[in-house]
């Protein structure tokens, strides 16, 4: 009953939030209409532009705010909705815990490919009318959590339409939205008008923030508890505890292996997207490094407006739970739940993917993902040092073996010294800023050796799901490539031991255009 | 209202003047004679003077901004060449390098391949035109090495970021190489394997492989005092070794050396390599240790030749000591004898020198002319 009070409360300071906003601008339009019906009438001090445009001035943010308050917020149509029919397990599964929970159960579900999950309901006037209700489930959760994890999840998110205030809750999280909205936009500008509106604004916002706030955050706790009761008290925590490893993970995984595909014209088969995270989730070694973040606990600054607790607070609450409940279950993931789980992944990983741009991308199997894609990264990363020194010799040095050719020619500290620089090495002088330079200019060929190791078969990428994609060299060419790296940027620069790695192949690095010697 | 703060330190200042100039003292200072007037016998003021107003060259001491924190005594013949150097002349460095003995060959490289870390123009004409003086390629080679640690900074490891690290380590591997060649030149020579302790101290070598280099190094030059130095800090806490190896070479090298080879130096060096940044009544300055090293150092300063290169070095780690054991009147005869450089232990690891030889100085000379007037 407390809860429903400070909700009714807050829908209250909501509503004169509204009133007052349409009220302010009804007023500022009276008095802009009055003044111009009297014109006549009008002091040196109020003059008749000073004064519209003033409120024109407060007029403004107010009506952003108001946009913005009535703007819906949701996930839309994102993902793929999956019918009673084609996955009957997982709705079982869903109905069940709302019968438990005591909610109305949800029209549809939908498979997303974030590390999320949620419910939401399109209310109507304000939230005082019950709407559509659907569901939200990231196919990473099916991956990463076990079944009684992922149905602490589901209670949790069940749980918060399970009394009254639901209902309003969409339409008191949206004002939480637009109150700031409009905070941040009387934020700025100075005139008197402008000082007086974010005075008053400022306080009714921080009225409500504070008001909603406690809302916000008593309805997590009491989520949470719906959860551990339905799904046990240590699945509970434990699934708290899980979903920043995942989202950690996820982010990791798109990262380290899809992105870089992407870049390079590549994707791995729709049924593998989410395969891959599996794989990365699998290995020991992953696992440790992703414990370890997990122990760090993200959390850091807490935000005054945020409407969770800290997740610290949510487990501290949790373990004071008298009885433990549904005990631990063993490791299968929750995907189990889905039938035909590669088809219906391959789906949702679709709807991930701009399908326009993902049309241009080749699909391909991870070890040609990884190569396509160290290529591309090694050759845009060289590609810097290539533009500096046709810049700096004032004709083009397209590829490696012409700038060999350039540094035989005695270009090298030209080119060195034109590449971007420290700031310790802009201060220095004489040699030691030579040096910087040519140290600068080994790390920036350095991409370029590789990407001619790789194209002569010396260095070859492969994939890891333990420790990220990665060059593998062919026996003692990494301390060879290193030497001869040091050789070309040596006191006396010598490109003649990297010439020799690369042409070790049977393949002989071509030769530039002849460039004009410097003598230095 | 912050404005009326600012009258507090004038207000202090306009007090002092005042109080000063009507005990007479001001008045005094401003009828001392110029700076530049000749420096001929220093009488002591006849009274106490206040530290804050203590002159250097009126007890025949250099001023402060004219010490030099670069040598640790007088070096004409290097001071020249380096300045030929600068104008691109390399020929009385190859003289001075040719007419010096191992122990100044080693200090008069260092400070020439210092000096071809910023600018190398000259060494390069020198090389080209004497590819095969052995004084060359050793200023060549060491200058890498000076290269390298310029390029790394003096800051401990982890105020040392990725860009120095990889700059160090990709100059100091090119070391060794020059270092053979100019071992190749003049065999017999020593430096080169000194060079090589630097490559080993940056390269963190380990100990038998350095105790193989130092193999090496004795069989060239049993008693060489830089090259003990050198080393000494390979077995320091800081880079390769602890107190106890540090120790353990200082002392076996002090002990077994001849008298006047200076080498009980290094017992004193290792305690304050231990006892940097403590408080001069840290019980390390006042152990009996401390004291029979001070005494030992001492004596073999009495029995050195006078032309021995690292003499003022010696002198300058016994200004301290005595200093800190409050022996003044012994502290100030080492000091007469240096004062003026300041490029030695224990100044130069301090960040400004002269700001830690001068109050140590002015504390020695007042307590000394105190107790001459009070004998008097």
């Amino acid at each position: 009953m407390r809860i429903s009070g400070r909700a009714l409360r807050a829908f209250g300071i909501l509503a004169g939030f509204y009133a007052g906003t349409v009220g302010t601008l009804v007023a500022l339009a009276a008095i802009d209409v009055l003044l111009v019906l009297h014109s006549s009438s009008s002091s040196p001090v109020f003059t008749e532009s000073k004064v519209i445009g003033g409120s024109v001035l407060v007029a403004v943010p107010l009506v952003r705010g108001l946009v913005l308050t009535r703007r819906r917020h949701g996930a839309g149509s994102a993902g793929v909705s999956v019918s009673r029919q084609e996955q009957p397990a997982l709705w079982g599964r869903v109905l069940e815990l709302c019968d438990r929970v005591g909610v109305r159960p949800p029209a549809e579900i939908r498979l997303v490919s974030d590390v999320n999950a949620g419910v939401d309901e399109v209310a109507h006037l304000m939230g005082l009318i019950p709407g559509r209700r659907r569901m939200y489930l990231g196919v990473p959760l099916l991956v990463g959590l076990t079944a009684a994890q992922l149905d602490a999840v589901l209670a949790h998110e069940l749980g918060h339409y399970s009394n009254r205030d639901a209902r309003l809750t969409p339409t008191i999280v949206r004002g939480r939205i637009g109150v700031l909205a409009v905070l941040r936009s009387v934020g700025d500008g100075n005139t008197f008008a402008q000082q007086v509106t974010r005075t008053f604004f400022t306080w009714y916002a921080e009225l409500y923030l504070r008001t909603s706030q406690s809302i916000s955050r008593h309805q997590e706790f009491a989520a949470d508890d719906m959860a551990a009761r339905i799904a046990g008290r240590d699945n509970t925590i434990a699934a708290l505890r899980e979903i920043p490893v995942l989202d950690f993970a996820f982010d990791l995984y798109l990262h380290q292996y899809v992105s870089p595909g992407w870049e390079a014209g590549v994707l791995p088969p729709p049924e593998e997207f989410f395969a891959g995270l599996r794989a990365l989730l699998a290995e020991p070694d992953r696992r440790a490094a992703l414990e370890s973040v997990r122990e760090r606990s993200p959390e850091g600054e807490p935000d005054p407006y945020d409407s969770h607790p800290p997740l610290t607070e949510r487990i501290a609450a949790l373990r004071l739970l008298p009885e433990a409940g549904r005990a631990p279950e063993g490791g299968e993931p929750a995907l189990a739940l889905l039938r035909d789980a590669g088809r219906v992944c391959a789906r949702v990983a679709a709807t991930a993917l701009d399908p326009k741009a993902a049309a241009s991308k080749r699909v391909v199997g991870w070890d040609e993902l990884a190569r396509a894609a160290g290529r591309r990264m090694l050759s845009d990363a060289g590609a810097p040092v290539l533009r500096t020194a046709s810049a700096a010799v004032g004709a083009p040095v397209p590829d490696l073996p012409a700038l060999l050719a350039a540094i035989d020619a005695g270009w090298l500290d030209i080119i060195a010294g034109a590449l971007p620089k420290s700031s310790r090495a802009q201060q220095a002088t004489g040699r030691i800023a030579r040096e910087f330079a040519r140290t600068a200019l080994r790390d920036a060929i350095t991409p370029l050796a590789l990407l001619a190791m790789v194209d002569a078969g010396l260095a070859g990428w492969t994939n890891s799901w333990a420790r990220g994609p990665h060059l593998r060299y062919a026996a003692g060419r990494a301390d060879a490539l290193d030497e001869a790296l040091d050789a070309l940027v040596a006191g006396i620069p010598d490109t003649r031991p990297l010439r020799r790695l690369l042409s070790a192949s049977g393949r002989p690095p071509g030769h530039a255009p002849s460039l004009v010697p410097t003598g230095t | 209202m912050s404005a009326l703060y600012l009258l507090i330190p004038v207000a202090v200042a306009a007090l002092w003047f005042v109080v000063r100039y009507r005990d007479g003292s001001l008045r005094r200072a401003w009828k001392r004679p110029a700076p530049d007037a000749p420096r001929q016998a220093p009488p002591a003021p006849a009274a106490e003077e206040p530290v804050w107003e203590f002159r250097p060259e009126n007890y025949g001491l250099v001023p402060d901004d004219q010490v030099n924190t670069d040598l640790a005594g007088p070096d004409p013949h290097l001071v020249d060449a380096l300045r030929a150097a600068s104008s691109g002349d390399w020929r009385p460095a190859s003289a001075l390098l040719a007419g010096s003995d191992p122990e100044w060959r080693w200090i008069r490289l260092v400070s020439l391949a210092k000096a071809a870390a910023e600018d190398d123009s000259w060494l390069r004409t020198w090389r080209g035109t004497r590819p095969d003086d052995p004084g060359a390629a050793l200023v060549a080679a060491q200058s890498l090495i000076e290269l390298a640690w310029k390029l790394r900074g003096a800051k401990q490891a982890e105020h040392t970021d990725q860009e120095q690290f990889e700059n160090f380590h990709r100059v100091l591997a090119q070391a060794p190489s020059a270092l053979a060649e100019a071992a190749r030149i003049a065999p017999a020579e020593p430096a080169p394997y000194l060079g090589m302790m630097s490559v080993a101290l940056g390269e963190g070598w380990p100990h038998e492989r350095m105790a193989a280099l130092w193999g090496e190094v004795v069989a060239r030059a049993p008693e060489h005092v830089g090259a003990h130095v050198v080393a000494l800090q390979y077995w320091c806490a800081k880079w390769r070794g602890s107190h106890a190896l540090m120790y353990e070479f200082a002392e076996a090298a002090a002990a077994q050396a001849q008298p006047g080879s200076l080498l009980p130096m290094l017992r004193l060096a290792a305690i304050y390599e231990e006892l940097i940044g403590q408080r001069s009544d840290h019980p390390g300055y006042h152990s009996p240790a401390t004291t029979a090293a001070i005494d030992a150092l001492l004596v073999d300063v009495r029995a050195c030749p006078p032309e021995h290169a690292w003499l003022p070095a010696a002198r300058h780690l016994l200004v301290w000591f005595l200093w800190a054991q409050r022996r003044l009147p012994e502290a100030a005869e080492q000091l007469r004898l240096v004062d003026g450089y300041i490029g030695a232990l224990p100044w130069k690891y301090h960040s400004n020198p002269v700001k830690l030889y001068s109050p140590v100085r002015t504390h020695i000379t007042l307590h000394v002319a105190r107790m001459a007037r009070e004998s008097a």
